[in-house]
Protein backbone atom coordinates (compact mmCIF):
# COMPACT_ATOMS: atom_id res chain seq x y z
CA UNK A 1 0.00 0.00 0.00
CA UNK A 2 1.46 3.37 -1.06
CA UNK A 3 1.46 6.32 1.42
CA UNK A 4 -0.49 8.59 -0.75
CA UNK A 5 -3.01 5.78 -0.80
CA UNK A 6 -3.37 5.54 2.84
CA UNK A 7 -3.15 9.06 3.65
CA UNK A 8 -6.57 10.60 4.88
CA UNK A 9 -7.80 7.13 6.07
CA UNK A 10 -10.06 7.48 9.23
CA UNK A 11 -8.56 5.14 12.08
CA UNK A 12 -11.60 4.12 14.58
CA UNK A 13 -11.32 2.57 17.75
CA UNK A 14 -12.99 -0.62 18.18
CA UNK A 15 -14.31 -0.12 21.58
CA UNK A 16 -15.72 2.94 21.33
CA UNK A 17 -16.71 3.00 17.09
CA UNK A 18 -15.64 6.20 17.73
CA UNK A 19 -13.24 7.79 14.96
CA UNK A 20 -9.50 8.97 16.26
CA UNK A 21 -8.76 11.39 13.66
CA UNK A 22 -7.61 10.71 10.05
CA UNK A 23 -4.17 9.65 8.63
CA UNK A 24 -1.87 12.64 8.14
CA UNK A 25 1.88 11.32 8.19
CA UNK A 26 3.61 8.13 8.56
CA UNK A 27 6.54 7.48 11.03
CA UNK A 28 8.98 5.35 9.75
CA UNK A 29 12.29 4.21 11.19
CA UNK A 30 14.83 3.49 8.15
CA UNK A 31 16.89 0.94 9.86
CA UNK A 32 14.59 -1.38 10.06
CA UNK A 33 12.97 -0.15 7.52
CA UNK A 34 10.03 0.05 9.02
CA UNK A 35 6.64 2.05 9.88
CA UNK A 36 6.17 2.20 13.11
CA UNK A 37 3.59 5.32 13.77
CA UNK A 38 0.59 6.96 12.03
CA UNK A 39 0.59 10.63 12.77
CA UNK A 40 -2.92 11.68 13.08
CA UNK A 41 -4.52 15.20 11.36
CA UNK A 42 -4.79 18.18 13.98
CA UNK A 43 -2.93 16.22 16.51
CA UNK A 44 0.33 15.85 18.32
CA UNK A 45 -0.06 12.06 19.21
CA UNK A 46 1.00 9.72 17.34
CA UNK A 47 -0.59 6.13 16.44
CA UNK A 48 2.24 3.19 17.71
CA UNK A 49 1.62 0.31 14.89
CA UNK A 50 1.99 -2.15 17.52
CA UNK A 51 -1.40 -0.52 18.62
CA UNK A 52 -3.17 -1.21 15.14
CA UNK A 53 -5.47 -4.12 14.99
CA UNK A 54 -6.00 -3.76 11.13
CA UNK A 55 -4.85 -1.62 8.24
CA UNK A 56 -8.36 -2.03 6.34
CA UNK A 57 -9.26 -0.60 2.81
CA UNK A 58 -11.90 2.35 4.77
CA UNK A 59 -10.57 2.57 8.34
CA UNK A 60 -7.54 1.92 9.99
CA UNK A 61 -8.74 0.10 13.32
CA UNK A 62 -7.28 0.32 16.82
CA UNK A 63 -8.42 -1.29 20.26
CA UNK A 64 -9.15 0.90 22.45
CA UNK A 65 -8.87 5.28 22.32
CA UNK A 66 -7.34 5.12 25.40
CA UNK A 67 -3.91 7.28 24.68
CA UNK A 68 -0.77 5.77 26.32
CA UNK A 69 0.59 7.64 29.14
CA UNK A 70 3.68 8.90 26.98
CA UNK A 71 5.32 7.55 23.15
CA UNK A 72 8.54 5.19 23.62
CA UNK A 73 11.49 7.45 23.61
CA UNK A 74 12.65 6.05 19.91
CA UNK A 75 9.16 6.52 18.19
CA UNK A 76 8.79 10.17 19.85
CA UNK A 77 12.38 11.17 18.24
CA UNK A 78 11.65 9.37 14.76
CA UNK A 79 8.39 11.68 15.06
CA UNK A 80 10.14 14.65 14.48
CA UNK A 81 9.31 16.37 11.19
CA UNK A 82 12.86 16.62 10.21
CA UNK A 83 13.04 12.73 9.39
CA UNK A 84 10.02 12.57 7.14
CA UNK A 85 10.50 11.12 4.01
CA UNK A 86 7.86 12.62 1.72
CA UNK A 87 10.03 15.17 -0.41
CA UNK A 88 13.39 14.56 0.69
CA UNK A 89 16.62 14.44 -1.40
CA UNK A 90 17.28 10.66 -2.08
CA UNK A 91 21.26 10.45 -1.65
CA UNK A 92 23.27 7.40 -2.45
CA UNK A 93 26.45 6.50 0.04
CA UNK A 94 28.61 7.23 -2.79
CA UNK A 95 27.42 10.87 -2.57
CA UNK A 96 25.26 11.24 -6.21
CA UNK A 97 21.31 12.12 -5.74
CA UNK A 98 19.09 10.54 -7.32
CA UNK A 99 15.78 12.95 -7.36
CA UNK A 100 13.42 13.18 -4.00
CA UNK A 101 11.05 10.87 -2.48
CA UNK A 102 7.27 10.32 -3.92
CA UNK A 103 5.60 8.50 -1.77
CA UNK A 104 6.27 5.21 -0.12
CA UNK A 105 4.99 1.47 -0.41
CA UNK A 106 4.53 -0.57 2.53
CA UNK A 107 3.17 -3.45 3.53
CA UNK A 108 -0.59 -3.30 5.66
CA UNK A 109 -0.02 -5.98 7.49
CA UNK A 110 3.24 -5.72 9.28
CA UNK A 111 4.41 -2.48 7.92
CA UNK A 112 7.22 -3.07 6.32
CA UNK A 113 8.57 -0.99 3.99
CA UNK A 114 8.83 -2.55 0.65
CA UNK A 115 9.92 0.38 -1.73
CA UNK A 116 10.60 3.77 -2.25
CA UNK A 117 9.20 5.97 -4.86
CA UNK A 118 11.57 8.56 -6.32
CA UNK A 119 11.17 11.17 -8.78
CA UNK A 120 13.76 9.31 -10.95
CA UNK A 121 12.46 5.59 -10.39
CA UNK A 122 11.67 3.21 -7.24
CA UNK A 123 14.56 1.76 -5.05
CA UNK A 124 13.86 -1.27 -2.56
CA UNK A 125 13.04 -0.97 0.99
CA UNK A 126 16.32 -2.76 2.24
CA UNK A 127 18.94 0.16 0.39
CA UNK A 128 17.61 2.36 3.36
CA UNK A 129 20.20 3.29 5.00
CA UNK A 130 19.37 6.43 7.31
CA UNK A 131 16.54 9.58 6.96
CA UNK A 132 17.41 13.13 8.58
CA UNK A 133 17.22 16.63 7.90
CA UNK A 134 19.45 16.69 5.12
CA UNK A 135 18.56 13.73 3.06
CA UNK A 136 17.19 10.01 2.39
CA UNK A 137 20.52 7.93 2.29
CA UNK A 138 20.44 4.70 -0.25
CA UNK A 139 22.92 2.26 -0.32
CA UNK A 140 23.99 2.77 -4.09
CA UNK A 141 23.06 0.38 -7.21
CA UNK A 142 25.46 -1.87 -7.90
CA UNK A 143 28.18 -0.48 -9.86
CA UNK A 144 26.93 -2.29 -13.06
CA UNK A 145 24.97 0.62 -13.87
CA UNK A 146 27.21 3.71 -12.52
CA UNK B 1 38.81 3.51 -13.12
CA UNK B 2 37.04 4.99 -9.77
CA UNK B 3 35.23 8.63 -10.47
CA UNK B 4 37.83 11.66 -11.83
CA UNK B 5 37.10 15.08 -9.77
CA UNK B 6 38.24 18.57 -10.12
CA UNK B 7 39.36 19.04 -7.24
CA UNK B 8 37.62 22.99 -7.35
CA UNK B 9 34.42 21.30 -7.46
CA UNK B 10 34.65 19.58 -4.03
CA UNK B 11 35.03 23.22 -2.17
CA UNK B 12 31.34 23.62 -0.63
CA UNK B 13 30.23 20.34 -1.47
CA UNK B 14 28.15 19.43 1.52
CA UNK B 15 29.23 16.78 4.04
CA UNK B 16 26.53 14.21 4.69
CA UNK B 17 26.13 11.44 7.27
CA UNK B 18 24.96 8.09 6.94
CA UNK B 19 22.08 9.24 8.94
CA UNK B 20 21.04 11.82 6.48
CA UNK B 21 22.40 15.19 8.32
CA UNK B 22 24.66 17.12 6.54
CA UNK B 23 26.84 18.32 9.26
CA UNK B 24 29.59 20.48 7.39
CA UNK B 25 30.49 21.62 3.93
CA UNK B 26 34.42 21.62 2.43
CA UNK B 27 36.27 24.51 2.89
CA UNK B 28 39.27 23.27 1.36
CA UNK B 29 41.37 20.07 0.21
CA UNK B 30 44.57 19.28 2.12
CA UNK B 31 47.09 17.86 -0.39
CA UNK B 32 49.91 15.83 1.17
CA UNK B 33 53.46 17.33 1.31
CA UNK B 34 54.88 15.94 -2.18
CA UNK B 35 51.27 17.10 -3.80
CA UNK B 36 50.52 13.19 -5.14
CA UNK B 37 47.21 12.83 -2.73
CA UNK B 38 44.53 14.25 -1.06
CA UNK B 39 45.41 13.86 2.99
CA UNK B 40 41.52 15.24 3.70
CA UNK B 41 39.21 18.27 3.57
CA UNK B 42 39.04 21.39 5.73
CA UNK B 43 35.15 22.26 6.73
CA UNK B 44 32.93 25.03 6.97
CA UNK B 45 29.70 25.06 8.51
CA UNK B 46 26.27 25.11 6.67
CA UNK B 47 23.34 27.52 6.95
CA UNK B 48 23.38 29.28 10.33
CA UNK B 49 25.97 27.72 11.08
CA UNK B 50 28.20 28.64 8.16
CA UNK B 51 31.65 30.11 9.00
CA UNK B 52 34.96 28.20 9.70
CA UNK B 53 35.08 25.36 11.67
CA UNK B 54 37.93 24.05 13.46
CA UNK B 55 37.82 20.56 12.82
CA UNK B 56 38.63 18.67 9.51
CA UNK B 57 37.97 14.98 7.70
CA UNK B 58 40.49 13.05 6.98
CA UNK B 59 40.07 10.74 3.82
CA UNK B 60 40.71 7.56 4.91
CA UNK B 61 36.95 8.04 6.83
CA UNK B 62 35.20 9.09 3.55
CA UNK B 63 32.92 6.89 2.90
CA UNK B 64 32.09 8.28 -0.89
CA UNK B 65 32.95 11.21 -2.85
CA UNK B 66 30.00 11.96 -5.24
CA UNK B 67 28.99 14.51 -7.55
CA UNK B 68 26.59 16.03 -5.19
CA UNK B 69 28.36 15.31 -1.57
CA UNK B 70 30.68 13.64 0.44
CA UNK B 71 29.69 10.87 2.23
CA UNK B 72 30.65 9.81 5.81
CA UNK B 73 29.50 7.57 8.65
CA UNK B 74 28.87 9.49 11.11
CA UNK B 75 30.18 12.83 12.89
CA UNK B 76 32.88 10.65 14.94
CA UNK B 77 34.75 10.79 11.07
CA UNK B 78 35.92 14.33 12.13
CA UNK B 79 38.72 15.12 14.30
CA UNK B 80 40.54 18.07 15.24
CA UNK B 81 42.29 20.09 12.07
CA UNK B 82 45.52 20.78 14.08
CA UNK B 83 45.33 16.61 14.86
CA UNK B 84 45.20 16.10 11.16
CA UNK B 85 47.98 18.44 10.00
CA UNK B 86 49.79 17.69 13.11
CA UNK B 87 49.92 13.73 11.71
CA UNK B 88 50.38 14.25 8.00
CA UNK B 89 53.30 16.17 6.16
CA UNK B 90 50.95 18.47 4.66
CA UNK B 91 51.93 20.81 0.95
CA UNK B 92 52.40 24.06 2.24
CA UNK B 93 51.78 25.49 -1.34
CA UNK B 94 48.93 26.10 -3.38
CA UNK B 95 49.76 24.49 -6.73
CA UNK B 96 47.24 26.47 -8.76
CA UNK B 97 48.94 29.17 -10.54
CA UNK B 98 51.92 27.13 -10.75
CA UNK B 99 53.75 26.51 -14.26
CA UNK B 100 53.69 22.70 -15.24
CA UNK B 101 57.04 22.18 -17.20
CA UNK B 102 58.48 19.19 -18.86
CA UNK B 103 61.62 17.54 -18.04
CA UNK B 104 62.74 18.36 -21.42
CA UNK B 105 62.25 22.28 -20.12
CA UNK B 106 58.96 22.81 -22.35
CA UNK B 107 56.41 25.59 -20.43
CA UNK B 108 52.92 23.51 -20.50
CA UNK B 109 50.99 26.36 -18.93
CA UNK B 110 49.71 27.66 -15.26
CA UNK B 111 47.72 24.85 -13.17
CA UNK B 112 44.23 26.11 -12.78
CA UNK B 113 43.12 22.97 -11.65
CA UNK B 114 43.80 19.50 -9.64
CA UNK B 115 41.59 15.96 -10.96
CA UNK B 116 41.41 13.92 -7.60
CA UNK B 117 40.92 10.12 -8.15
CA UNK B 118 38.37 9.08 -5.17
CA UNK B 119 39.10 5.66 -4.35
CA UNK B 120 40.62 4.22 -1.19
CA UNK B 121 43.21 6.44 -1.62
CA UNK B 122 42.62 9.44 -2.88
CA UNK B 123 45.73 10.18 -5.71
CA UNK B 124 46.34 13.15 -7.77
CA UNK B 125 45.97 12.14 -11.28
CA UNK B 126 46.71 15.41 -13.27
CA UNK B 127 46.63 18.71 -13.46
CA UNK B 128 44.06 20.87 -15.09
CA UNK B 129 46.50 23.70 -17.38
CA UNK B 130 45.80 26.59 -19.46
CA UNK B 131 47.57 25.53 -22.15
CA UNK B 132 50.64 27.05 -23.41
CA UNK B 133 51.43 28.00 -26.61
CA UNK B 134 53.60 24.74 -26.96
CA UNK B 135 49.97 23.13 -26.43
CA UNK B 136 48.69 25.45 -28.94
CA UNK B 137 48.39 27.88 -26.62
CA UNK B 138 44.56 28.90 -28.05
CA UNK B 139 42.85 29.88 -24.28
CA UNK B 140 41.86 26.26 -23.92
CA UNK B 141 42.12 24.15 -20.95
CA UNK B 142 43.65 20.85 -21.00
CA UNK B 143 44.27 17.64 -19.04
CA UNK B 144 47.67 16.78 -17.97
CA UNK B 145 48.31 13.14 -16.68
CA UNK B 146 51.49 13.07 -13.33
CA UNK B 147 53.25 10.24 -12.79
CA UNK B 148 52.52 7.71 -9.55
CA UNK B 149 54.85 9.50 -7.55
CA UNK B 150 55.86 13.80 -8.66
CA UNK B 151 58.27 15.34 -6.98
CA UNK B 152 56.95 19.22 -6.81
CA UNK B 153 59.91 21.89 -6.39
CA UNK B 154 59.89 25.08 -6.34
CA UNK B 155 58.30 27.24 -8.47
CA UNK B 156 57.17 24.88 -11.11
CA UNK B 157 56.09 21.35 -11.55
CA UNK B 158 57.83 19.20 -13.19
CA UNK B 159 56.85 16.62 -15.69
CA UNK B 160 58.11 13.70 -17.86
CA UNK B 161 57.65 15.25 -21.26
CA UNK B 162 56.29 11.87 -22.05
CA UNK B 163 53.06 13.24 -20.37
CA UNK B 164 52.39 15.25 -23.86
CA UNK B 165 51.22 11.99 -25.45
CA UNK B 166 48.16 11.71 -22.87
CA UNK B 167 46.84 14.85 -22.80
CA UNK B 168 42.92 15.00 -22.69
CA UNK B 169 40.36 18.09 -22.99
CA UNK B 170 38.37 16.63 -20.57
CA UNK B 171 37.39 14.20 -17.46
CA UNK B 172 36.00 11.73 -20.36
CA UNK B 173 38.64 9.55 -21.16
CA UNK B 174 41.16 10.70 -18.97
CA UNK B 175 40.88 7.90 -16.73
CA UNK B 176 42.07 5.90 -19.20
CA UNK B 177 44.95 8.36 -20.44
CA UNK B 178 46.47 8.43 -16.87
CA UNK B 179 46.64 4.09 -16.55
CA UNK B 180 48.55 4.31 -20.32
CA UNK B 181 50.86 6.77 -19.40
CA UNK B 182 52.20 5.21 -15.91
CA UNK B 183 51.90 2.17 -17.64
CA UNK B 184 54.43 3.59 -20.18
CA UNK B 185 56.46 5.23 -17.46
CA UNK B 186 56.67 1.71 -16.21
CA UNK B 187 58.08 0.09 -19.08
CA UNK B 188 54.80 -1.59 -20.18
CA UNK B 189 53.07 -1.27 -23.45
Amino acid sequence: MLFSEALRRPVMSISSATSLGAVDGFVVDVKRPQVVALRLAGSDQVIEWDRIESFGPDAVTVADDEVPAEQKGRVQALADARFALLNKRVLDDRGDESGTVHDVDFDPESGRVTSVITSTGSLDGDRLIGCGPYAVVVRAADAANS
Amino acid sequence: MSLLIRASALTKKPVVTLDGEDIAQVKDVLYEGSGGSVIGFTLSGRGLFAGPKNVALPWSEVVGCGRDAVMIASDQALQEQQDLVASHDIGERNVLGARLVTDTGVDLGAVVDVIVEAADVADVVGYEVEASAALGGDARNVLIPLPDALSVSGEALMVPAAALDFVSDDLAGFGAAVDDFRASLRGEN
